[in-house]
């Protein structure tokens, strides 16, 4: 029984990490329509700077979480103001750039600092655990699971403004209707934008207490949010939050069952929902 | 008269004339690193080339191709290295048929899902072979690769491979891929592929079996970057899981996008560009290849609408 | 002979209709137009003609043949063609490219790869002639995405001609163009399709009025009329609907 809850709560703060990596993504595509293929490495910035804040200058983790957030959207409104506006409209090409922005965000990141694994690192008070369900489990990870749900709920509310969003969608297929409906379309794809970053730098920094920092991340990391993505579909928070749940599932209960083919199992489900419902499991169809 | 038109011949294919000459003649001259360097950047030009039959043509982004290359050269080294078979003719035939298998089967995962979805699915299924070849050490010999891989045998004479004799063979592999795939894109079927880039749901209402199309275009693509990955395996002696990653695809889709999307040749000249810079730049910042690499694809995106290719061939379209 | 046969069409998006029970038939020959206020469901009727939106409900039978679960390229190939309200062409290819591509859709097969374009001269002959009938043949060689919008609708409508289909599905042919230009779009028709069953979506009523043999209302996704232009000219639900939206 107590594996069984160690098990689940495992299943449940990784895929809270999950949730939140994809969530990001998920928000940016859904709205502007773009797959930032930087996300990854977005993530990654943010659990350095976060690292950096947090363990090099022995300052407040949170304080290096939100930083962490804050870098990775700068980097993200580099991005789009500089490169995505001259590019409107050509949704591949601004899919190819990002791709292209893995390898300088990356390179320069193990220019900055290093090319050493950083162990996992969270806040003091954070250490240690606490009952759950009869079991002892780490208190670090509960809060996980607690940040995951909260901004979950956030990005859910966020969803029915942004049913908006979706019009708002429409609405950059024609610029002048948008810009008549006295919708401000830079502004709104910038937000979204930053917003969706923030999340991902942010969320670098709450995994890092579980994973750690390693350079090979990015890409690492970016498959991780294909899967949810592709596992539980891409334009709404609850197919994110779905697909953050199976995967997470599948990693806690594969390790333990399976300890060899966890990665596997991972990409059996992914292929598996590829082969039935290419736009996964709760996603719309096209 | 005769006199004056055949001078203008001459003078019309002066740069085929002038690059044929460098490639036959002037390459297996110079130093053994030049051979070495020519021959890695046919290989690419026909990994890129085929590519290109995929996303200048039909349109179909793919940040997995390289999994074809890695299964094509993979099955050649793993014939060579455990089975002892290092024949030529063997290799190429087995690396090319498993090659053309996975993209069979990949093919039909990729093409239920539209557009952009496309990407997202052949990345995945790419990271998912690079993950085999790294997780599957028994087989594959895992991260540290497949070495060990010799040149090959070409079963009815014995012979003793250069650099150059090497390059030799590479370069007639590249002329019969090219003319191939020229052929290819010149044809009914290269200009429906077009077509269907630039509008399926009209080429459906004109009759055509789009998803067809794609699919021979994929499996087609599927095959020449098994080719590129058998001559790549024979050559470097190794295979490693990096072969088949999304970098090494992406490597392959800067050199079409920088040398020209859409046209056999661009993708060449991308490829002959990018080996050289990636070459001097692992001799003056090797740290920061990767840096140079993704710059060049920014740059490549935002300002070489046509590709390097284009613009030097529409240089000498103005020059006759 | 009856080419087409529509049976309780109905197209649902979410929960909202955008078609409710629409049934008509269209006899071989025959000039259907349809019309109706925007939003009433035009685009959504040709789009589930022609097989690029599957019916939610009901059955269409193209003579006499179920097509309703076909896809758009089978029904290409029984012999319907349609043009497209925002011009769908080729826009990065060249003028004859397009209309080549066009000739070619229903003998086309994915293993002709070896011969050049250029070696089946009886396509070049037919290319010829349908752009000589709009003055494009002149301009053959030049970019679709560089031609006025004019030419563009002219070439629309040709690509759509050019696989001599037995019925022809015309989606607002004349969108954005003069009357000038809009009485040209039906003279090219009348050149080379005037037997050819067709139905069309317009706008302009005084057209309509003048090309139509029979006329079907479309309103919010229901048939509230249909007879011949006199009786629907008369027609008071069909006066009221367009009260203030006839200038």
């Amino acid at each position: 029984m107590n594996t069984l809850v160690l098990n689940t709560l495992n299943a449940i703060s990784y895929a809270a990490i999950l949730f939140l990596l994809a969530s990001g993504f998920s928000l940016i595509f859904g709205v502007m329509g773009v797959l930032n293929l930087s996300h990854g490495a977005l993530y990654m910035v943010g659990a350095y700077v976060g690292w950096t804040i947090a363990v090099k200058a022995g300052a407040s983790f949170w304080l290096g979480a939100v930083a962490g957030g804050a870098c990775a959207g700068l980097i993200s409104l580099v991005m789009e103001a500089g490169f995505f506006r001259r590019l409107y409209k050509q949704l591949n090409e601004q899919m190819l750039l990002t791709f292209g922005f893995v390898y300088i965000i990356d390179n320069v990141a193990r220019w900055i600092w290093g090319s050493t694994y950083k162990a996992p690192f969270t806040s003091p008070v954070l250490l240690g655990s606490m009952k759950v369900l009869g079991a002892r489990y780490p208190t670090m990870r509960m809060v996980i699971i607690l940040v995951g749900a909260v901004i979950a709920v956030g990005l859910w509310w966020l969803q029915d403004r942004t049913r908006a969003g979706a019009m708002i969608r429409a609405g950059m297929d024609d610029r002048e209707i948008a810009m008549a409906l006295g919708i401000n379309l830079p502004v709104v794809a910038t937000v979204i934008f930053f917003v969706g970053s923030f999340i991902a730098g942010f969320a670098g920094v709450v995994g890092a207490q579980v994973m750690g920092i390693y350079p090979e991340m990015s890409m690492a990391i970016m498959l991780l949010v294909l899967a949810v993505i592709i596992i539980g579909g891409v334009g709404s928070v609850q197919g994110t939050v779905l697909g953050a749940l199976v995967l997470g599932a599948i990693d806690a209960f594969g390790k333990a069952l399976f300890p060899d083919y966890a990665m596997f199992t991972v990409y059996m489900a992914m292929v598996v929902v590829l082969i039935i419902k290419p736009s996964g499991i709760l996603g719309r169809q096209g | 008269m005769a006199y004056a038109v055949s001078q203008w011949k001459v003078f019309r294919f002066t740069p085929q004339i002038i690059v044929a000459l460098v490639l036959v003649a002037l390459v297996p001259m110079g130093p053994t690193y030049v051979q070495s360097l020519a021959t890695k950047i046919l290989i690419f030009a026909i990994f890129a080339m085929s590519l290109d039959l995929l996303m200048g043509y039909a349109g179909i982004l793919s940040l997995g191709h390289a999994a074809f290359f890695g299964v094509g050269g993979y099955t050649a080294g793993l014939l060579a290295v455990r089975l002892g078979m290092d024949n030529l003719w063997i290799g190429l035939l087995c690396g090319v048929l498993l090659a053309t298998l996975v993209s069979i089967l990949f093919g039909i995962i990729t093409l239920q899902v539209r557009g952009i979805y496309c990407i997202l699915i052949t990345f995945a299924l790419g990271q998912l072979l690079h993950s085999l070849a790294s997780k599957w050490r028994d087989i594959t010999g895992g991260d540290y690769g497949l070495y060990g891989i010799p040149l090959p045998t070409l079963g009815f004479v014995h012979f003793e491979w250069s650099a150059a004799s090497y390059y030799y063979l590479v370069l007639i592999a590249f002329v019969i891929c090219f003319f191939l795939l020229y052929r290819l894109v010149k044809s009914p079927f290269g200009k429906t592929l077009q077509g269907i880039r630039e509008g399926e749901s009209r080429m459906a209402a004109l009759g055509y079996n789009t998803w067809l199309f794609k699919y021979v275009a994929f499996v087609v693509a599927g095959m020449f970057a098994g080719v590129a990955g058998v001559l790549s395996a024979y050559h470097n002696g190794i295979m490693v899981p990096g072969d088949l990653a999304v970098a090494n695809s992406g490597l392959a889709m800067l050199m079409t996008i920088a040398g020209g999307t859409g046209t056999i040749y661009g993708p060449v000249i991308g490829a002959a560009l990018i080996i050289v810079i990636q070459y001097y730049a692992s001799i003056v910042t090797p740290d920061r290849w990767p840096l140079i690499l993704g710059l060049a694809f920014v740059l490549a995106i935002m300002y070489s609408r046509a590709g390097v290719g284009v613009y030097l061939y529409r240089l000498w379209k103005r020059m006759l | 002979m009856e080419a087409l046969r529509v049976e309780g069409l109905t197209k649902m998006f979410g929960g909202i209709f955008s078609l409710q029970d629409v049934s008509f038939t269209v006899e071989a020959g025959e000039r259907l137009a349809i019309i109706g206020p925007n939003g009433a469901g035009k685009s959504t009727l040709f789009n589930v003609l022609a097989g690029q939106l599957p019916a939610t409900r009901g059955r269409v039978y193209l003579f006499g043949q179920e097509i309703t679960a076909l896809p758009s390229h089978r029904r290409a190939r029984l012999g319907m063609a349609r043009s497209f309200q925002v011009s769908s062409l080729f826009f990065n290819l060249t003028v004859l490219d397009n209309v080549l591509l066009a000739i070619q859709g229903l003998r086309a097969h994915p293993f002709q790869m070896f011969h050049a374009i250029e070696a089946y001269g009886d396509m070049f002959a037919k290319a010829r002639r349908l752009l000589s009938t709009t003055g494009l043949w002149e301009k053959r060689d030049e970019l679709v995405r560089n031609m006025s919008h004019g030419e563009q609708r002219n070439l629309e409508i040709i690509l759509s001609l050019a696989s001599e289909p037995s019925i022809l599905l015309l989606d607002e042919p004349t969108a954005g163009l003069t009357e000038a230009e809009s009485a040209n779009i039906f003279n090219i028709v009348n050149d080379l399709a005037i037997d050819t069953t067709t139905l069309f979506v317009a706008h302009d009523i005084d057209l309509v009025l003048s090309v139509a043999h029979r006329i079907i209302v479309l309103h919010y996704g229901i048939t509230i009329a249909e007879g011949t232009p006199q009786e629907i000219e008369a027609d008071s639900k069909v006066k009221e609907i367009y009260m203030g939206i006839k200038g």
